[in-house]
């Protein structure tokens, strides 16, 4: 009976430290990512390479593992959330709209990924018209390359991707920041390798240097989701102007 | 001599009883002799219900001179005051001998004095006239005023300059003055606003005269404050006697920032008195300034940016470090947006401008930043600078600070570089709910601080016996207690934190109250910074003494949002004023300009909602310029002899004038002298009747044996 008493203890305090840590990432970047009824994950491993790249090129920390969330309280954990959809969106239901809204309202963010290869995507098509349901005091509009975002870490002249449809990324703002992040160019795919290493999608046109500049795009996204518009900052201008014109 | 009777409003009824009286006597059988006597006692007695005044001449033997002698500032500053002495040294036994000498001195008003016993004093700026004016109501008799003065009347009353000519006084300049022409550089008009926003450029403009300095001499000017020099001004000499000087200045402090202005001196001066002067400019915060520094990009980071960035009252200016040199850069540095990092400078360079540094998770070790700049922010924060390091494992003792000046100010001891850190997310609870830090506004639910939001990992931090705790870890423990998660310590005039947690951002997406997040460093931002405490001064720059037409200006700063503010203003005469008024943000501008000396009473009333919620008083004096008197120190012979000419004087301008020539000019008339002999009179009177009784009584009992 003590041994029964003492296994079920030990399970339900080894479950609340489980729980706990699971939150617990302190400074670290998490790559944290939306799980919806779908095909969420088509690149499953991708967070992996992110992570390793981020922490290798950049001061960031990054939190060891991947956080997968579904639109519940508990995305509020991690403020930027990566959303990756290749071919439908399911919509949010009525909570989850709600949630979804005053994560955004709160200061999170959110990047939109379509990985669907398709011009006419439908994924693309539905979160974006769930989107504008969730704001509709806001549009979609285009980011421009003066943005603080093409300056966050590296100085961005374009977009990447695995194949380039825009040469833009879309966005919707709440305040002075991007709250909302899209491109339809499947910016997660070039990051997928085989097992031995090798990337698995072939970027178009561009190719290397394309997946080059997508891979710079992504370490962009995540830093202006931890600095904002610090780059904005008249002290960065005259030198960001400088490099700019080089 | 001269009799006078007083009642003659009673002439008529005393003449009636009088003749009736004599009537009477003359018709009554009494000799003639008793006749004569009584008739004699009747008029007598007539004459005293008359009440006679006698009033006798006499010829003055010497006429009554006043010797008015200037003791403004500006015969002390030129030494005059020494010219005047000598020669009543040397004449004054001619003055004795021949006039009857009052000595008087007089700056803004006479004063009798002992000539030969007081000690003459400077005594403050020039009022000639106001003060003849006051000698001739107090002596209205003199026969004539020997005044020695430079004629600087530097009170505006010189166009009263009229008044002088009805007192029929004459008046003999003495400019007995050395007439060469001297040295002197002065300022004057020096203009500075009372108050500036701290860490923002105000100017101050000087103007001043320099007479008798050779075309093209250098001039220096130099502006100080506590520390020494802040900037210098170089001019040359012109063909003007006047120019203009103007510094632009940022103050160093919040509060108040006295400077000095110093013109160089120039070896023939006259005098030195006026080539320096005070002025203090208070320093206030149109904006808080931050500057934040934060060791790694994070949501901590994006989040109180963000808060810091939105606050319309603060102004911030973050560094973030995107990169460490340990990091690969796999593109050119052109490709990369990183800038040099700046924050070891502003440490040392720029720190005044800053009302609060942040350290956020940052290792300065990397970034060029050594001991004295530790030793600069330290004396920042003694003098009123506000400090927060927040944790990270490159905070406090982890981020190598124990080996620097910041161990000293922060409320926490940092004694172990290993200093674990406590992980895991945490409901931290607050020790002290009456710290400002906690405060509630009106709008805000009652309940906000009941409860405080998670925090993911924290330093274990130890109080030290100078710190206050404020919030502690539920269950983690240092060997004095529970970890500290936020403390606070006053260190000088200024105020350090330090908060073990960089998890704050969870406040804002992880609580029932979101807005616990801005409330918590709006709070922490005011309070650090002095803000919270400001906030109950609420009228800002307000000098107590300002000179006559020279604008006065003050900020009200309301205590909180939506107050209206309106002033009223009572001049010394009582009339209203209603002062110039313009809103800038939180701030209510005022300024009036006093055109009279004395008191000013200003009254500010605060409403809300057309409702009076509050009211202040404050007062100004206004009184003349200092500057006025030793402006200019040439002699005015204009304004002498204008004065002299009025009232039938001389102007006289050497030293070596003979005296006996005054004599001429002062008219040899006969002064009044007289003699009130009525109460004489009366005995006299009552004498006669009692002689002239006796008499009676004699003639009756010895001429005609009547008894």
């Amino acid at each position: 009976m003590k041994k029964t008493f003492f296994a079920v203890f030990l399970m339900i305090a080894s479950t609340l430290c489980a729980t706990t840590k699971n939150h617990s990432q302190r400074d670290s970047f998490v790559f944290a990512q939306i799980k919806y009824a779908g095909d969420w994950d088509p690149y499953p491993n991708i967070w992996r390479e992110i992570m390793n790249f981020l922490e290798t090129t950049t001061s960031v920390k990054a939190y060891p593992e991947r956080r997968v969330v579904q639109i519940d309280e508990k995305i509020f954990n991690s403020p930027f959330l990566w959303l990756i959809g290749k071919s439908d969106f399911p919509g949010f239901s009525p909570s989850e709209a709600k949630i979804i809204r005053r994560f955004i309202d709160l200061g999170g963010m959110i990047f939109i990924d379509d990985a669907s290869d398709t011009v006419d995507s439908d994924f693309r098509k539905n979160i974006k018209s769930e989107l504008s349901k969730i704001f509709p005091d806001k549009a979609w509009q285009k980011i421009p390359l003066s943005h603080a975002l093409f300056r966050s870490f590296y100085l961005l002249r374009g977009v990447g991707g695995r194949k380039i449809w825009r040469e833009y990324l879309e966005g919707i703002a709440v305040g002075e920041r991007f709250a909302v992040i899209l491109s339809w160019n499947d910016v997660s795919g070039t990051w997928q390798k085989d097992n031995f290493g090798n990337y698995l999608h072939e970027c178009y046109p561009g190719k290397d240097r394309q997946r080059w500049e997508s891979h710079k795009l992504t370490i962009n996204l995540i830093m202006y989701s931890l600095t904002g518009t610090y780059k904005s900052d008249t002290v960065h201008q005259p030198f960001i102007e400088r490099k700019l014109r080089q | 001599m001269k009799i006078d009777f007083q009642n003659l409003s009673i002439l008529l009824p005393l003449f009636l009883a009088t003749s009736s009286l004599i009537w009477l006597t003359i018709k009554s059988k009494a000799p003639l002799t008793l006749k004569i006597l009584r008739t004699l006692t009747i008029l007598i007695l007539t004459a005293l219900v008359l009440s006679p005044k006698i009033t006798t001449y006499a010829k003055k033997q010497k006429n009554e001179i006043a010797v008015m002698i200037d003791t403004s500032d500006s015969m002390f500053a030129t030494k005059r005051v020494e010219y005047v002495k000598n020669y009543l040294k040397i004449n004054h036994n001619y003055l004795e001998q021949n006039y009857n000498i009052g000595f008087f001195d007089f700056s803004e008003n006479f004063r009798h004095i002992d000539y030969k016993k007081t000690k003459l004093k400077s005594s403050g700026r020039t009022d000639i006239i106001n003060s003849l004016e006051n000698l001739f109501h107090a002596y209205p008799n003199l026969d004539g005023i020997f005044l020695f003065s430079d004629g600087r009347q530097t009170s505006e009353e010189a166009t009263r300059v009229e008044v002088v000519r009805e007192a029929k006084i004459p008046i003999f300049s003495f400019d007995i003055f050395e007439k060469k022409k001297f040295l002197d550089i002065s300022l004057f008009d020096i203009k500075a606003p009372p108050f500036a926003f701290k860490g923002k450029d105000f100017t101050v403009k000087a103007k001043l005269v320099h007479a008798g300095i050779k075309r093209g001499s250098p001039i220096v000017v130099n502006l100080t404050d506590e520390d020494g020099v802040v900037v210098t001004r170089r001019i040359e000499a012109g063909d003007e006697d006047e120019a203009e000087v103007v510094f632009v200045v940022r103050p160093k402090k919040r509060g108040a920032n006295n400077y000095k202005i110093d013109v160089s001196t120039h070896p023939g001066e006259i005098t030195h008195l006026n080539n320096s002067s005070k002025v203090t400019v208070e320093a206030i915060k149109e904006k808080i300034r931050v500057l934040y520094l934060c060791g790694q990009p994070s949501y901590e980071y994006s989040f109180l940016r963000e808060h810091l960035k939105n606050d319309a009252n603060i102004e911030l200016v973050s560094f973030v470090i995107l990169r460490n040199p340990e990091d690969i850069a796999l593109v050119p540095d052109e490709e990369l947006s990183l800038i040099p990092f700046p924050g070891a400078n502003m440490l040392i360079k720029d720190i005044a401008d800053f009302d609060l540094v942040i350290f956020e998770n940052f290792t300065y070790q990397r970034f060029g930043i050594y001991a004295p700049h530790f030793e600069a922010l330290k004396k920042w924060v003694l003098e009123g600078g506000g400090f927060i390091m927040m944790g990270g494992d490159n905070s406090f003792a982890r981020g190598g600070y124990q080996n620097t000046a910041i161990r000293d100010i922060l409320p926490v001891f940092m004694e172990d570089p290993s200093d674990a850190i406590e992980e895991g997310i945490f409901r931290p609870q607050i020790t002290d709910h009456t710290s400002p830090l906690f405060a509630i506004e009106t709008e805000t639910p009652s309940d906000l601080w009941k409860e405080l939001p998670e925090l993911d990992g924290a330093q274990k931090l130890k109080i030290r016996p100078e710190g206050k705790i404020l919030i502690r870890h539920p269950w983690s423990k240092t060997d004095i207690g529970n970890t500290v998660v936020l403390a606070t310590r006053d260190y000088g005039k200024g105020r350090t934190a330090a908060l073990g947690s960089n998890s704050t951002w969870r406040w804002k997406m992880h609580s029932k109250y979101p807005e616990i997040y801005h409330i918590f460093w709006k709070n922490m931002v005011g309070y650090l910074t002095g803000s919270l405490d400001e906030s109950k001064a609420n009228v800002l720059g307000l000098r107590k003494n300002v000179a006559i037409d020279t604008e006065c200006e003050f900020l009200v700063k309301p205590q909180t949002g939506g107050i209206e503010v309106k002033t009223d203003i009572t001049a010394p005469d009582g009339s209203k004023i209603t002062p110039e008024k313009a809103k800038s943000g939180a701030l209510w501008r005022f300024s009036f300009t006093p055109t009279l000396e004395g008191s000013y009473k200003i009254n500010i009333y605060y409403s809300k909602g057309g409702r009076l919620i509050s009211k202040e008083t404050h007062s100004v004096e206004v009184s003349r310029s200092v500057y006025e008197e030793l402006k200019n120190l040439d002699i005015n012979p204009t304004f002498l002899k204008d004065i002299s000419e009025k009232t039938g004087g001389t102007y006289i301008d050497t030293a070596g004038f003979d005296l006996r020539k005054i004599d001429e000019k002062i008219p040899k008339k006969a002064s009044e002298i007289k003699t009130e002999t009525m109460a004489n009179t009366t005995i006299y009177a009552f004498l006669l009747i009692t002689v002239i009784f006796i008499f009676e009584l004699a003639i009756r009992w010895l001429k005609y044996d009547l008894w």
